[in-house]
């Protein structure tokens, strides 16, 4: 007869072995943009970054509906959206883009821009907040 | 024996002719005095007086009665003066008898200065209380009257107490001494004192009102001093008895009055008896029997001529009495004529005091009767209200003038009292009411000579009431004075209309409608030349107005502009006047500056005119050399003689002087290659003459003289100097974002690695500092590019293009696209280090 302790080491260990954490929560930023400035200090920032503008994405909400603006530019879509980060991608992909939602806009629709510029390959996405809000 | 009686003859003869002539001397000084004053011949009076006294030869009661008739010769001269007139009259009367009693005190012949002295202090306290009846504040003037009668109570009561006792030593010690007054002189003069004493009290006791305990109290002092004093007989006192008789008149004891005058007529000599019926003429009119009183007064047969005045002030009161009693009609009508006439008389034959006296009584009736309507005496009453300070009657009495003279339509006359009204108003500095009445005068009356004058009195008073901030009347002004040159265009002062219409538009900056005003001013008129001065300072406004936003009527604002200059300075022929000199001048200004064309045109006008002018105003001459400097600058043509002109530039103001650095850095811009040098030169060269330097630390510009000394000398390609320069200014103010980027412009534009990289951190703080999309914004990022690509890396100046553009897609417009798209393609073709722009 095999003894109860036995059996559970040995299901213990199995489940050692077995057990993986989510990739993406561990890339997760947790740092937060404040809102037109910048995370990183000058002296931080890559070379070829200097001279290269952030791009912005600011999501709205009036009358229930999402509207958004890219570095000032109004877009009518997330469409419009995409192919402005697309064609930004394409030039420099390591730019940071942030997003800058209004506070009554749905979390699912910041998701979406922040989806949509993950699947573009941008790396550093951050979230812009006002000045008021202390950094965590 | 016959030769003892000849001889005793001839003796007596001697000696009558000799006492004769030792008693003279005081008469007739008196007698010539009197003649002088009765002719108000002051002056005359005065220097006899004066020049008597200087003898040093003179016995001491001859000196005495000199010096009191000098004393009544100005008492008398100050009577007959404005009250506000008669201080150094009264000052000097009181001064003589000063002097006098102080190198003569206690000697006998003193008490005649001093009763004179006292005598002064009464007429003083008597004119004050005349003057009270009919004052505005006869609180003042009653104040005055019984101080000054008060003083000379108690100086005759210490003259009558000193008199008493000379008399009563002189009675000790009879015979005459020299220096020394007789008994008989001493109670002529004592009774004189009691007489004038009891006239002091009858004053006081007119100073206050019917039936109060003060009048009653000094009334009876007077009464009870006439009466002893009318007991004397020896000679009789009819001065004191004629006093006795007022006091029983106005303490309206009727019936000692009757019987007292009743009994003095029957004494009197002739040269009194008109006394006597002067006092009952008193009577009459205190009972309001008018009628009587005129009727004595009209009828009785010539009087003294010392009583006249007071006979026919007595006449009038009664004459108004009866006016007043008529009321309206034919009746009345006869009774003003009769008023009318005497007054006339009055003012030919008794003086200014009788005449104000006489005005005074018919103003206080007239303000009493609203239905007098004879222009003459509302002229005399309004004239006399406004010597007593009655402005409100004075200005009734000239509007019922004006009235009167209208419905008998005597146009002059009616002109001259609203004119009088209007300009009493005027002198109060009441504005509204003046303008009001000035321009109705003028409009009732076009056609007067003195129309235009009332008129733009009213509009100077509209002006006073705009300076004094009441906004509201502007419209109203410029109507005014629009009105004013429409009806009288070739009067004196139709151009000082248009010269302050203009000043009022341009104030308003409607620019248009002042221009119109100046332009009418012809080219005769003194303010010409300002004129012209003024319509390029419209012009001035009107196209800083527009800058910006109409071009197209901005350029056809400075045609027309120029095409009115033109016409002056093009009028005239040889020597140039001031105002075709100003005319050239603004005539370039507005093709160099704002035309920006016809550079030749502009200097041939203005070397014609530097030619022709000989008395150039002030400040236009610098001003036209530089304006012809600019010119030759603008055609690229003839530097030398360009540096030339410069170099005679003096007094130069500090507003020409930013103005001309500013077209000249203008002009920089717009060139790129040719020329671009030299202008740096001029503009370089002009900033550091001697002369302009003063006008370089004024205006508070002196940070944009620096920044454009810093640009010239970077188009002067002296690098050096021009870094030199930006560092000192970019340090000074290193919150101005066009320094900076002129700065970072400078170091891109070097020819060294080193410059660019200084250039591309500039830039990059111009950009930090830049609202994102700003047009300096793009300039930055393209500046950026352009360094990156200047210092070989080529794919970062690809990449800031290309993200520019991705994120901004419209680049800042047109123009900055085509020069992004012209570095992309550079750098994509090219990818090396490039320093072409």
């Amino acid at each position: 007869m095999t003894p109860m302790i036995d059996v559970v080491f040995l299901l213990l260990v199995f489940f050692l072995c077995t057990a993986s954490f989510q990739i993406h929560e561990q890339v997760l930023p947790s740092s937060l943009q404040i809102a037109g400035g910048t995370a990183d200090r000058p002296e931080d920032v890559p070379q070829q970054l200097v001279d290269l503008e952030h791009v912005i994405v600011k999501i709205f909400w009036q009358e229930g509906r999402p509207s958004w603006e890219v570095n000032r530019t109004p877009k009518a879509s997330l469409a419009e959206v995409a192919d402005v980060l697309a064609a930004a991608a394409a030039v420099q992909v390591d730019i940071p883009v942030i997003v800058d939602p209004a506070a009554a806009v749905p979390v699912g629709y910041v998701i979406e821009v922040y989806d949509l510029s993950r699947a573009l390959g941008f790396a550093k996405i951050q979230f812009a907040a006002s000045p008021d809000t202390p950094q965590t | 024996m016959f030769v003892r009686r000849l001889l005793w003859v001839g003796v007596l003869l001697v000696t009558v002719l000799a006492c004769g002539h030792l008693g003279g001397d005081d008469t007739r000084d008196r007698e010539f005095i009197d003649g002088l004053l009765q002719r108000r011949l002051f002056t005359l009076a005065e220097a006899y007086c004066a020049g008597e006294l200087a003898a040093g030869s003179l016995g001491v009661k001859r000196r005495a009665t000199l010096t009191a008739e000098l004393v009544r010769t100005h008492a008398e001269a100050a009577v007959q003066l404005a009250p506000d007139q008669r201080a150094d009259r009264w000052r000097l009367a009181h001064q003589v008898a000063a002097d006098f009693l102080a190198t003569h005190a206690g000697e006998d012949f003193a008490a005649v200065v001093q009763r004179q002295d006292a005598w002064v202090h009464m007429i003083r306290g008597q004119l004050a209380r005349y003057e009270s009846e009919t004052a505005v504040a006869p609180e003042r003037l009653r104040a005055t009257a019984g101080e000054q009668l008060r003083r000379a109570t108690v100086a005759f009561e210490q003259l009558e107490q000193q008199l008493e006792q000379r008399m009563v030593a002189a009675n000790r010690q009879p015979g005459d001494r020299s220096g020394t007054m007789k008994s008989s002189q001493l109670r002529i003069l004592h009774r004189d004192v009691q007489r004038q004493l009891a006239g002091c009290l009858l004053n006081r006791a007119l100073c206050f009102a019917a039936g109060t305990p003060d009048r009653t109290s000094a009334l009876t002092r007077a009464t009870a001093r006439f009466e002893e004093l009318a007991l004397l007989t020896d000679p009789v006192d009819w001065p004191s008895r004629i006093g006795q008789l007022e006091c029983y008149r106005l303490a309206q004891r009727d019936e000692a009055f009757q019987r007292t005058w009743k009994k003095y007529l029957a004494e009197a000599p002739s040269a009194v008896a008109a006394s006597l019926q002067l006092q009952l003429a008193h009577w009459h009119l205190a009972q309001d029997d008018f009628q009587a009183a005129w009727q004595l007064l009209e009828q009785h047969p010539a009087t003294p001529a010392a009583l006249a005045a007071e006979w026919d002030f007595v006449l009038l009161q009664a004459l108004l009495a009866g006016w007043r009693g008529e009321g309206e009609g034919p009746a009345a009508d006869a009774w003003a004529q009769r008023v009318t006439r005497h007054m006339q008389r009055i003012q030919a034959n008794h003086g200014p005091f009788w005449l104000r006296r006489a005005e005074a009584l018919l103003g206080r009736h007239i303000a009493t009767s609203a239905t007098v309507d004879q222009f003459a005496l509302l002229i005399r009453a309004a004239e006399a209200f406004y010597r007593a300070g009655q402005i409100d009657a004075a200005l009734d009495a000239y509007d019922r003038a004006q009235q009167a003279a209208v419905q008998t339509s005597s146009d002059e006359q009616a002109f001259q009292a609203a004119l009088a009204a209007a300009a009493i108003v005027h002198q109060r500095k009441m504005h509204s009411a003046a303008r009001q009445r000035f321009a109705t005068l003028s409009l009732q009356f076009p056609n007067h000579p003195r129309a235009a004058e009332a008129h733009w009195l009213a509009v100077y008073n509209q002006a006073q009431q705009l300076k004094e901030g009441m906004a509201a009347d502007g419209p109203e002004y410029a109507q005014l004075l629009a009105e004013h040159i429409r009806r009288w265009p070739q009067g004196d002062t139709a151009g000082k209309a248009r010269w302050w219409l203009g000043q009022f538009h341009a104030a308003q900056r409607q620019w248009d409608k002042a221009m119109d005003a100046y332009q009418d001013i012809p080219s005769h008129d003194p303010r010409f030349a300002d004129a012209v001065a003024a319509i390029a300072r419209c012009y001035q406004g009107w196209l800083g107005q527009r800058a910006d936003i109409d071009p197209v009527a901005q350029r056809r604002l400075a045609l027309e502009g120029i095409r009115f200059f033109d016409q002056i300075h093009g009028s005239d022929k040889g020597t140039a006047s001031a105002g075709a000199s100003l005319a050239a001048v603004e005539a370039a200004r507005l093709r160099l500056y704002g035309l920006g064309a016809e550079f030749a045109e502009a200097a041939r006008q203005l070397r014609r005119a530097l030619d022709q002018t000989q008395s150039p105003p002030p400040a236009w001459l610098p001003r036209a050399r530089l304006y012809l400097v600019y010119a030759l600058a603008a055609q690229g043509e003839q530097w030398e003689e360009a540096h030339q002109l410069l170099e005679q530039v003096e007094g130069v103001t500090a507003e020409d002087l930013h103005e001309f650095v500013d077209a000249l850095a203008r002009l920089l811009d717009q060139r790129r290659t040719a020329g671009r040098k030299e202008i740096a030169e001029l503009q370089l060269k002009v900033l550091d003459i001697q002369s302009v330097r003063a006008a370089r630390q004024e205006g508070g510009r002196s940070k944009s003289l620096a920044m454009a000394r810093a640009a010239a000398l970077a188009a002067a390609d002296r690098r050096e100097a021009a870094q030199k320069a930006y560092e000192e200014l970019v340090e000074r103010y290193a919150d101005d974002g066009l320094l900076q980027e002129k700065y970072a412009q400078l170091l891109l534009h070097g020819r060294q690695q080193a410059d660019w990289q200084a250039a591309l951190l500039r830039w990059r703080q111009v950009q930090r500092h830049s609202p994102p999309g700003s047009p300096r914004w793009f300039r930055a990022k393209y500046s950026q590019a352009l360094a990156h690509q200047r210092l070989g890396n080529t794919p970062q100046a690809i990449r800031i293009i290309q993200l520019t553009e991705v994120l901004h897609p419209q680049l800042g417009g047109p123009q900055m696209k085509t020069r992004f798209a012209e570095l992309l393609q550079r750098c994509q073709q090219a990818p090396s280090a490039d320093t072409s722009r």
